[in-house]
């Protein structure tokens, strides 16, 4: 049988090229096609949570050349709903490589496919918006499919991919940090552990109530998946840990649940913010940071109220790629201190958290004053 | 604020350092002048863009030494200098003057990084000291200052060793030793060459992957890596010598982004301001790596970043220098991103070297860590397959393929040898081996190079087994992975029309893509393209309708005989165009160049000049016309594929470039207007030469036809002799072998053009060394010192008749001797010369554009010019050629009919002698007062010494001579000391020029194969102490009236 096969767009347009991963199914899932701009990482982006009912595509074009290993994965399995490449690699070459990114897709029963020209999809997503999309065998219906993915409704995201119970690492450790997980990326809970912290993983759905009782130090909110305002109910429960004074740092999904709390609108952008390359500004200083990205939904900067402020901006679209509380220990950012893939710089975070759950003189009140003076800026 | 900036530029052309500090250099004034800055320019070479009036508001062409620095530093009164864009010559230079104390007393501040800042990048203890501070991991080495400390050093860190100079340019004088032998003779050149005497000897992490990072930083402390880089072959390889792609293909994101966080943290400390080179080795097999070094600058490196990513590397750092932070300057590829966004590729980048074997056929090939290419050639496509095919194309080495004929003849066990020394024919090599049936495995084991790139290059021989022209799936696949139409057209034993015809009827043809340096994420505003076969054409984003566009072809990588003077005219052709109101398109795959820069063009192609490339172009963008007699005898040679096509060739026809440069037509053209050209013979079989050998009147030049910078051409003195040169060249009918009477006259150069009607001449230039020297490699004197005013109206005369009779419509190149009342031609080139940029700049005539202009259709007197030629100027100005002899071991620095040179400085002055003096001096000539001379002289020239010897004396210099001219010399009452030839006991003369002991030598060619071996290795002696040697008499008459006039004598009462 052959691997021919269509990667169909909601718009009516269809490319043809070669199925490759998982080939015994004759069509992927509908999903929302968003490409990627990074140039290494494809394990860690298909494996990232918050692609979840996504499809990615990678602008670079040779994928696959230093294979996979297992430890490289960003959640126990591939993510995203299918896969879209120029072309890949078959024999890769790397001395941490396990198996080829073939036969790990194949083992996730993910569908992926192979030459198209990624560069003009880029430019009609760039141009038009992201929008759904499916890969199907030559065989299938395309009509059918087209009316499929128009259908198709990508709802539920976040409950797919959180976890179904509390799961504690580091219990040696004495600082305690609850991971609020939206579908968190492995390496945040790793960024923690490496900071000395005892990390508790729990459901989105949990209430302030049940992460009190749990004695944290600190609260992060997780990245994860799809459109805030589908979390309604998880904003009552920032505003109560908020109350209780409990510092909370939100990454991707969580900063734009935080904002939302605080007041703030989200809005879906016309085709987000996917890569390793981006530049932003730490407003407070005027520091420059290059950061790893994966957002489709933005924070609105007019939305924000007193005493919620912007705090990093991107410097390419002057979008809000950060946000803290003037007199809370409430801060967030956009992009993703936990790297991989991408960047280093920005975890320079998780240490400012840690100065801060370390911190017993700053005033609760004036957090706005501490971020300002705070040496670690100044020192940059 | 509005300030004087003083910039300086890198000198000459050597191996090390070539085209890209123009290109850098050139956006670093572009940047100065936008910003309102009063520049100037200090820089030796005449052939660049940036010493164009137009760059800078003054331009001081004057030797590069701290001498001449101080005297413009005092003249101009600069508020700052900038020396970061110049490379390593710039850099020292400023190091010196601030270590002098003259920056500080002069309050001239250096814009950039300060000088801590490059002194701890550079000097390899404080380097190291500030590594092992910051935990960073540096192979295990010594610094030393003798040979005995470097034996111990090499003892105690284990052989095998790198042996590194201090401050040299692509690591002269350096090398790996894997025993003492090798061990102590690196040493003693590495010592030699270090400007500080200092080497430093390292651990040899041979094996690992070789990465580099293009960091930039602002003052503010942020900081971005454009691009990383890494290397085909690994360490051990210079990275200037290695086939090199971007981005990085065999790290993983963690090592990525390991080694981009390490690359940051040391450019941070070191407090780096603008552009910056680290180079780092990470172990294949283990997560280990080392740093190897930072170049605290632009670069080759930075310059091959720019053009592999769009993203302009050498402006942004200005910007930084002068005070910007990276997030206010805007990206000019998208105009809407900053310079502060890390560019994303969706293409593969690669990078291959161009070596000047094809002139030096018996040098040694072996590559290592001193530098060797004269230049590269970059390709951007789709694939790794694609990228590096791309890459063998434009070498303009006559492959088409990664196909070697002379690695073909080589058997298994030869090829297995070959391929364990890296060198470059080594791809070729392997790729035979693959042919062969060796599994990639199997070469990886004996070349380390990374399985991935070796998967690849087995991918491609693979697909050579599966051609079928009727398949268009499979043809398809072909040009994806790079094949070109000539590849498969020899490989299914077709031909290359076929081919193109079938892929043009299963509608696979070349593609239109973008670089942005965004991945498509952003518009871009930026017309920079490559061909590729995948997907459909991108919008030239720059096309307006109904605006007429020329299509401009440049020269190609950098080699002998074609250098950044080819791309000087190519880039006056694109600004006359422009002025003009047409839109330019440029085809070129340079990276070091001006005129790939997208900012000098409408449109860019960056791709291989062949015909394949030529003819996608013209279909896809419809010129009015091209452009052909700028990029040199590249863009000459693709004349007839664009005549066939159909599209016109603008100036000179098609059928006249012809006529002037077939040997029968064009001779038949001179005996009708009686113009005499030395005899001729035109061979088209090796048994054509044994029946000629009698009757030839000897000496004769022989060379093979169409050549560049006289490839493979000798002077033969006798039958024997040519009977012996002939034997090892290859020529047919296709190509025959020339042979020329040799005449031994002075030689003449014109710049000429014509519209067909009038011939204006720029300029007449008289060769300071006879006919016998190529013109390339001579001192060119403008205007000419000893040519009868009588004479040149003859040459005025020919010039002209030959403009109007083969109706050439634009530029005209001639070359002529002149022999006791006898003019002769030697040759016309109906195309841009070397000295174009040269006279450019010494007349004020912007010769290209007024040949552009002519070439569009304009006449000379519509634009102001008549026949005749152009006043001479009250000055002297003297090109001086420059040499790389010291990275080129064993290359005969004698000169010759072959060209040898890398480039060109300026000497100018009113008088002669201060001129020549400026000449010398820039070419990097120690000019001594006093002190000894050798003279080693054959007999044919006996006679012609005596004068220079007795000249000698007066000025007090002691002459040394070894017997033969010892005995000459004391036979005519010149005093001189004997001295033992090179077989004799020592004290002898490589002993006495090992010490120092000889200021000058004064060296001339002889026949005896002895006396010529053992004259050679006086000869690569001299060259790499750098000591004023000289091989023609006519240089060594003319350096003694340099130095009597520098002479202040003594005389008693």
């Amino acid at each position: 049988m052959s691997n021919k096969g269509y990667l169909i767009l909601e718009n009516g347009e269809i490319f043809t090229g070669e199925l490759w991963g998982e080939i015994e199914q004759q069509q992927s899932p509908v999903a929302e096609l968003v490409f990627n701009t990074s140039m290494t990482g494809y394990q860690e982006i298909i494996t990232d949570p918050s692609y979840h009912q996504q499809a990615v595509l990678f602008t670079y074009p040779l994928i696959g050349q230093y294979g996979v290993h297992s430890s490289h994965s960003e959640s126990d399995r591939v993510q995203c709903s299918f896969v879209v490449v120029q072309s890949h690699c078959y024999e890769p070459s790397h001395c941490q490589s396990q198996m080829n990114l073939d036969h790990f897709l194949k083992k996730n029963k993910t569908m992926a496919i192979s030459g198209i020209d990624t560069r003009r999809i880029t430019q009609l997503i760039r141009e038009k918006g992201s929008f759904k999309a499916m890969i199907a065998h030559e065989n299938c219906a395309k009509e059918e499919l087209m009316k499929e993915i128009r259908k198709a409704k990508l709802k539920d995201h976040v409950s797919n991919v959180s976890t179904r119970s509390v799961r504690s690492y580091g219990v040696e450790h004495e600082k305690h940090v609850v991971l609020w997980d939206f579908g968190h990326k492995k390496n945040i809970l790793n960024q923690l552990l490496a900071q000395n912290c005892k990390v508790s993983v729990v459901p989105y759905h949990f209430s302030a109530e049940q992460i009190m009782q749990l004695c944290p130090c600190a609260v992060v909110l997780s990245n994860g998946p799809g459109d805030p305002t589908e979390l309604v109910s998880v904003l009552s429960e920032i505003n109560k840990l908020k109350d209780r004074q409990i510092p909370l740092f939100g990454i991707c999904l969580g900063m734009q649940l935080m904002a939302l709390a605080a007041g703030a609108k989200s809005q879906k952008m016309h085709f987000g913010h996917r890569g390793a390359n981006a530049a932003v500004r730490e407003t407070l200083h005027g520091q420059v940071m290059v950061t790893s990205q994966n957002h489709g939904y933005e924070i609105s900067a007019e939305s924000l109220t007193n005493p919620l402020r912007p705090w990093f901006e991107n410097v390419n679209d002057q979008t809000i790629e950060g946000i803290y509380m003037e007199n809370a220990a409430y801060f967030a950012v956009q992009f993703h201190p936990e790297f991989t893939p991408g960047p280093k710089e920005s975890s320079i975070l998780f240490d400012l958290l840690m100065q801060l759950i370390e911190d017993k003189n700053y005033e609760k009140e004036n957090f706005g004053h501490w971020l300002r003076t705070n040496s670690h800026w100044a020192s940059c | 604020m509005k300030k004087k900036i003083l910039v300086i530029g890198s000198g000459p052309i050597v191996i090390g350092q070539a085209a890209e500090f123009d290109y850098s250099g050139s956006q670093c004034l572009q940047v100065l002048k936008e910003l309102g800055h009063e520049t100037i320019l200090f820089n030796s070479n005449p052939a660049t863009i940036m010493t164009d009036a137009s760059f800078a508001d003054r331009v001081y062409m004057e030797p590069m030494n701290a001498e001449f620095l101080k005297k413009v530093l005092i003249k101009e009164r600069p508020d700052g200098i900038l020396a970061s864009f110049g490379g390593q010559i710039a850099l020292n230079l400023v190091k010196d003057l601030w270590f002098e104390g003259f920056l500080q007393k002069n309050q001239i501040e250096i814009l950039g990084s300060d000088i801590d800042s490059i002194q701890q990048a550079e000097d390899r203890q404080l380097f190291r000291k500030l590594m092992q501070e910051m935990n960073v991991p540096v192979p295990s080495s010594e610094i030393v200052n003798n040979i005995e400390d470097g034996i111990n050093a090499a003892e105690s860190i284990g052989l095998p060793v790198i042996v590194r100079p201090a401050y040299t340019l692509g690591g002269s004088g350096g090398g790996i030793a894997s025993n003492l032998e090798e061990l102590k003779e690196i040493l003693h050149s590495g010592l030699e060459q270090s400007s500080i005497h200092q080497c430093l000897v390292e651990k040899s992490i041979a094996g690992f992957k070789e990465i580099e990072y293009e960091v930039i930083r602002d003052q503010y402390d942020n900081a971005i890596t454009v691009c990383n880089m890494e290397n085909l072959d690994p360490v051990g390889v210079h990275t200037g010598d290695s086939i090199v792609f971007a981005p990085s293909q065999t790290l993983n994101d963690r090592d990525y982004h390991h080694l981009r966080e390490v690359s940051l943290a040391i450019d941070k400390k070191l407090k780096v301001i603008g552009a910056c080179n680290v180079q780092l080795a990470q172990d294949p097999k283990s997560s280990q790596y080392y740093i190897i070094e930072v170049n605290p600058r632009v670069s080759r490196s930075s310059a091959l970043a720019s053009k592999a990513t769009g993203f302009p590397i050498a402006k942004i750092a200005t910007y930084a220098c002068l005070g910007f932070s990276l997030d206010e300057i805007q990206n000019p590829i998208t105009q809407k991103t900053y310079a502060c966004f890390e560019p994303a590729l969706d293409y593969v980048v690669c990078k291959f070297p161009r070596f000047a074997y094809d002139k030096f056929p018996l040098a040694d090939r072996a590559l290592g860590s001193q530098m060797k290419a004269t230049g590269e050639v970059m390709s951007l496509a789709g694939s790794l397959e694609e990228a590096l095919l791309k890459c063998v194309r434009g070498l303009e080495q006559g492959f088409d393929h990664l196909y070697c004929p002379r690695t073909v003849k080589m058997s298994a066990e030869q090829l297995e040898m070959a391929i364990q020394k890296p060198s470059d024919l080594r791809i070729f090599q392997i790729a035979q081996l693959m042919r062969l049936g060796y599994l990639p495995r199997q070469i990886h084991e004996l070349t380390q190079i990374d399985m991935l790139f070796l998967q690849k290059i087995d991918g491609i021989i693979k697909l050579e087994n599966k051609i079928d022209l009727n398949d268009a799936q499979n043809l398809w696949q072909l040009k994806n992975a790079g094949f070109s139409d000539s590849a498969i057209a020899r490989l299914t034993q077709s031909d290359v029309t076929k081919v193109r015809q079938q892929r043009q009827h299963f509608n696979i043809t070349a593609k239109r893509k973008m670089v942005d340096s965004c991945a498509a994420e952003f518009p871009a505003a930026t017309p920079y393209y490559y061909l590729s076969y995948r997907g459909e054409d991108e919008e030239n984003v720059n096309c307006t309708e109904n605006q007429k566009k020329v299509l401009v072809i440049g020269s190609g990588p950098i080699r002998i005989g074609q250098g950044i003077e080819f791309d000087y005219s190519s880039v006056h052709a694109l600004q006359a165009c422009q002025k003009q109101g047409l839109q330019t398109i440029m085809i070129n795959n340079n990276p070091e160049t001006c005129s790939t820069d997208f900012s000098f063009s409408d449109s860019l192609y960056f791709e291989a000049i062949d015909a394949e490339n030529i003819l996608s172009i013209l279909h896809k963008e419809k010129p009015c016309g091209v452009l052909v007699q700028f990029g040199g005898q590249t863009a000459i040679n693709l004349a007839q594929v664009i005549e066939e096509s159909g599209l016109p060739i603008l100036g000179t026809s098609f059928e006249n470039l012809k006529k002037s440069e077939d040997r029968e037509q064009f001779e038949h053209i001179l005996n009708q207007l009686n113009i005499a050209r030395p005899k001729a013979y035109t061979l088209g079989h090796a048994h054509q030469v044994r029946d000629l050998t009698s009757e030839l009147d000897y000496p004769v030049m022989i060379r093979p036809s169409y050549v560049l910078g006289g490839q493979s051409m000798e002077i033969v003195f006798n039958e024997q002799d040519l009977i012996e040169a002939t034997a090892e060249l290859e020529f047919s009918t296709h190509s025959p072998l020339l042979i020329d009477q040799y005449i031994k006259g002075m030689e003449i150069e014109v710049d000429a053009i014509s519209d067909g009607h009038d011939v204006f001449i720029p300029g007449i230039m008289e060769h300071l060394e006879r006919a016998g020297v190529h013109s390339g490699d001579s001192i060119a004197l403008y205007p000419p010192r000893k040519l009868y005013s009588e004479v040149q109206d003859q040459v005025i005369k020919i010039v002209t008749q030959l403009g109007r009779t083969l109706q050439i419509k634009g530029l005209m190149n001639l070359q002529f001797m002149y022999k006791k009342g006898e003019l002769y031609i030697i040759e016309l080139n109906p195309r841009a010369s070397r000295t174009i940029p040269f006279l450019t700049k010494m007349t004020k005539v912007p010769i290209s554009q007024i040949a552009t202009q002519v070439a569009l259709g304009s006449t000379l007197k519509e634009l102001g010019y008549s026949s005749g030629l152009h006043p001479y100027p009250n000055f002297y100005s003297i090109k001086v050629p420059v040499f790389s002899f010291e990275k080129l071991p064993d290359v005969e620095p004698a000169l010759g009919p072959q060209m040898k040179s890398t480039g060109e400085v300026l000497g100018r002055d009113q008088n002669f002698a201060i001129a020549l003096y400026k000449g010398l001096l820039a070419q990097g000539l120690k000019i001594p007062q006093a002190g000894n001379v050798l003279l080693t002289i054959s007999d044919r020239y006996k006679e012609e010494v005596l004068e220079l010897a007795q000249r000698l004396s007066q000025l007090n210099f002691q002459i040394s001579a070894t017997e033969g001219t010892a005995h000459f010399l004391k036979e005519h009452n010149i005093e001189c000391t004997l001295i033992n030839k090179i077989r004799e006991p020592a004290p002898n003369l490589l002993t006495l020029l090992r010490d120092g002991y000889f200021d000058i030598i004064i060296n001339t060619l002889s026949r005896g194969k002895q006396s010529n071996r053992d004259g050679y290795l006086l000869r690569r002696k001299a060259a790499q102490m750098k000591l004023p040697f000289f091989t023609s008499l006519d240089t060594a008459y003319a350096f003694l009236e340099v130095l009597e006039h520098r002479h202040v004598g003594v005389q008693s009462l």
